[in-house]
């Protein structure tokens, strides 16, 4: 059975960056992409995923405005998620990591293989 | 909020660049760019409590090209003009989000809450650099395309 890794960022270039680093891990996995938050909303109300890959600078709905609408459902302690952001403000990346469910951060710039490796420890496999 | 000169912001870049982005660039002067053959612009805002700013992208095709090209893992012959046409602006807001991410990395972020990154836009119109009192700039040729790099700053209006 293959892994679902939903891949949250508003540019599509990226997106595909990440979907292509995803790939590597050396296991079956199945990738979802939003280009921003609320897209990411609805998708995650339709079905279920292992890890969340989050931006955290997008528009319509922001990566921290997700977040906060999940934790106020409760829905956020179910979930995998890591912040891959060009955020670098200890005191805000300190907030974002107290909530449930948002398992560690990735600062862009990023080398895929950092990625790579990243995802494959927070879905458990080897890569 | 710290100021950055020529040289950091050129070594910021080049190291970002070639890290996500696998590209080597090389750093010139500005005289030795091709600025009549950059055609696509992006930009992103930033703001701290005293000082307004953007960090502002210029690209020509070519230079599209090769990002499209990394990022989305193709041979840049396998790019065509429309993918460039369609994605070359995706790619350059990205640049300018991871640029400008280190650039306020560098003016103080980590600490100063105050310092903020906004959203990228592309644009088919270069900056108007007048507007900004303060500039610092770095300029690069890759296998064949050429990239420069502004960053833009003024006092916040009260």
């Amino acid at each position: 059975m293959s892994m679902k890794v939903l891949i949250v960022d508003d540019s599509r270039v990226l997106r595909m960056a990440i979907r292509r680093a995803v790939s590597q891990i050396g296991f079956e996995t199945e990738t979802l992409e939003a280009g921003d938050g609320q897209e990411a909303y609805e998708l995650l109300g339709e079905q279920s995923v292992d890890l969340v890959l989050l931006d955290l600078n997008m528009p319509v709905l922001d990566g921290e405005g997700l977040l906060r609408r999940l934790a106020k459902e409760e829905r956020l302690a179910q979930m995998n998620v890591v912040l891959v952001t060009t955020e670098t403000n200890r005191r805000r990346l300190s907030l974002l990591q107290c909530l449930d469910g948002v398992q560690g951060y990735l600062r862009k710039p990023f080398e895929p293989e950092q990625l790579r490796d990243l995802v494959a420890e927070k879905l458990g496999v080897v890569s | 909020m710290k100021s950055l000169v020529d040289a950091e912001l050129g070594d910021l870049v080049e190291d970002g660049l070639s890290q996500m982005m696998f590209l080597m660039l090389m750093q010139c002067e500005e005289e030795e760019l091709d600025a009549d053959s950059l055609n696509r612009f992006a930009k992103i805002p930033f703001e701290s409590s005293t000082d307004e700013g953007a960090v502002c992208i210029s690209a020509c095709p070519n230079f599209q090209r090769e990002l499209v090209a990394s990022l989305s893992g193709a041979d840049e012959e396998e790019v065509t003009d429309a993918d460039v046409q369609r994605d070359g602006g995706s790619a350059l807001c990205e640049i300018a989000n991871v640029v400008g991410g280190q650039v306020i990395w560098a003016m103080g972020a980590e600490d100063d809450d105050d310092i903020k990154l906004g959203l990228p836009e592309s644009s088919e119109q270069a900056p108007n650099a007048a507007e900004w009192p303060q500039r610092t700039s770095c300029f690069f040729e890759s296998d064949g395309g050429s990239l420069r790099i502004d960053v833009l700053q003024r006092p916040r209006a009260s």
